[in-house]
């Protein structure tokens, strides 16, 4: 056998399967659509009370008060927590994403150069957070500094609400994605 | 006639008539001011098969007469498949002007990278270059029509009927052609027979996946989407990115930190 029909095989496998991938997943996602702007879904509504769970100090506190068993417990829930948290965050980046993704599909133009470097980041950021999950499911402490991440994430949330706000394009863009969802145009899941 | 083969030549014919029917399909449903690019490939398969048909009838199945008449007909097949294809595509997202300016160049140039270096993956003989070449433009018919739907997919844009069938027609048709001829161009002694066979069977289940896809009329319901004034992207774009580049930051040092063990 040559090593050419090896690599058209291959070839024709991953294609086959991006096909199927690129087919599938664009109208499974629609069983689970919801409106961009459904504030009620926000992660981001939570970050007090992850911020008060991952302060550093509590567990010192805890360890002197409670003992390092006690202490290794509660550190354990925390990493829990922190994975849910983790998850969640990027539930809500995925989320802004798409809404950008949107925005791009309904501008008249759109910059090659932006359009690759949020591809380039985002793929960054997730590998990112891959990595950061590895390490917490690890045994690592959850840090007290994921809570500037998700502050800017947040801030990133608003900045999109705020940018639709101001231009006074929302509802109408609302109207637009529904009506472009209904005649099966445009996916907003 | 007789050195063809019976299968072959039952093959061929279904395939004509399938080919007759999708091109009345085409015009009764009036679909061809839709899809002229489609109906022209249609039209052109369809005498191409016949002109082969004739041309080996002629000539004989092993003339070499016969074998470039055939090959250069299925040449200019191929340059009508790959502006059908191109059709396609403007059909699926060409009411997005900015993704759509962006997307078709980034196709395009996909499609000349992947048959570039297809092709240069070619045999020394004449026989195994017309392979070759036929192989190049098919697996960038293939990667073409996969980067559309991803691309698609990217942007939330749902590819609609019957676009979406007649996509997957296309691509099942490459994407076999690709195998069929690069096992031809290995084993050819022992798989010559079955090639011509075995791709009639494919272009005949393409043929039947468009027949079924235009069975009905296409009507182009959706007007253009009310596109959003250029400002908004141009302001929120760049924002989004520097945002982006700063939660990676964020992230990065993240990382980089000692683990803390409780």
């Amino acid at each position: 056998m040559s090593p050419v029909l090896y690599v058209a095989a291959a070839v024709s496998v991953v294609l086959v399967a991006l096909l199927i991938w690129s087919l599938r997943s664009s109208s499974g996602e629609r069983h689970d659509a919801r409106t961009l702007d459904d504030p009620g879904r926000s992660n981001l509504q939570y970050f007090p009370q992850i911020h008060q769970a991952l302060a550093g100090e509590d567990h010192e506190f805890l360890i002197s008060r409670g003992g390092a068993k006690l202490a290794r417990l509660v550190a354990g829930e925390r990493r829990d927590v922190a994975l849910q948290f983790l998850a969640a965050l990027q539930e809500e980046f995925d989320r802004l994403m798409r809404l950008a993704r949107v925005i791009a599909a309904l501008s008249p133009e759109v910059q090659p150069v932006q359009e690759f470097e949020r591809l380039r980041l985002t793929v960054i950021l997730h590998c990112r957070v891959q990595a950061i999950r590895a390490r917490l499911a690890f045994g690592a402490r959850p840090l007290p500094e994921m809570n500037a991440v998700s502050t800017l994430v947040s801030r990133l949330a608003v900045r999109m609400e705020a940018a639709m706000k101001e231009l006074g394009e929302r509802a109408a863009l609302a109207a637009e994605l529904a009506s472009a969802a209904d005649r099966g145009d445009v996916d907003v899941a | 006639m007789a050195d063809i083969g019976i299968l072959v030549s039952v093959a061929w014919a279904l395939c004509v008539v399938f080919e007759v029917c999708l091109v009345a399909i085409l015009f009764y449903r009036r679909n061809d001011r839709r899809f002229p690019g489609f109906t022209a490939y249609i039209a052109a398969a369809l005498v191409g098969s016949v002109s082969a048909f004739v041309a080996y009838k002629h000539w004989g199945y092993k003339s070499k007469l016969a074998y470039e008449v055939s090959w250069s007909l299925q040449a200019a097949v191929t340059v009508l498949r790959t502006l059908a294809v191109m059709e396609l595509c403007r059909h699926v997202l060409a009411r997005y002007r900015g993704i759509w300016l962006l997307i078709s160049r980034l196709l395009a140039a996909t499609f000349v990278m992947v048959a570039i270096a297809a092709a240069a993956i070619g045999g020394r003989s004449a026989g195994q270059r017309v392979l070759s070449a036929d192989r190049a433009a098919n697996l960038a018919l293939a990667v073409a029509i996969v980067g559309l739907f991803v691309f698609a997919r990217y942007y939330q844009v749902q590819p609609r009927e019957p676009m979406r069938s007649m996509a997957v027609g296309f691509f099942l048709y490459s994407c076999f052609v690709v195998l069929n001829n690069t096992i031809l161009a290995t084993v050819f002694d022992r798989f010559a027979p079955f090639w011509n066979f075995l791709s009639m069977l494919a272009f005949l289940s393409s043929l039947l996946v468009w027949c079924w896809a235009l069975r009905r009329p296409f009507a182009e319901t959706a007007s253009a989407p009310n596109m959003l004034p250029a400002g908004i992207y141009q302001a929120f774009s760049p924002e989004v990115n520097l945002r982006l580049r700063r939660l990676n930051e964020r992230l990065r040092q993240l990382s980089k930190q000692p683990a803390e063990r409780p």
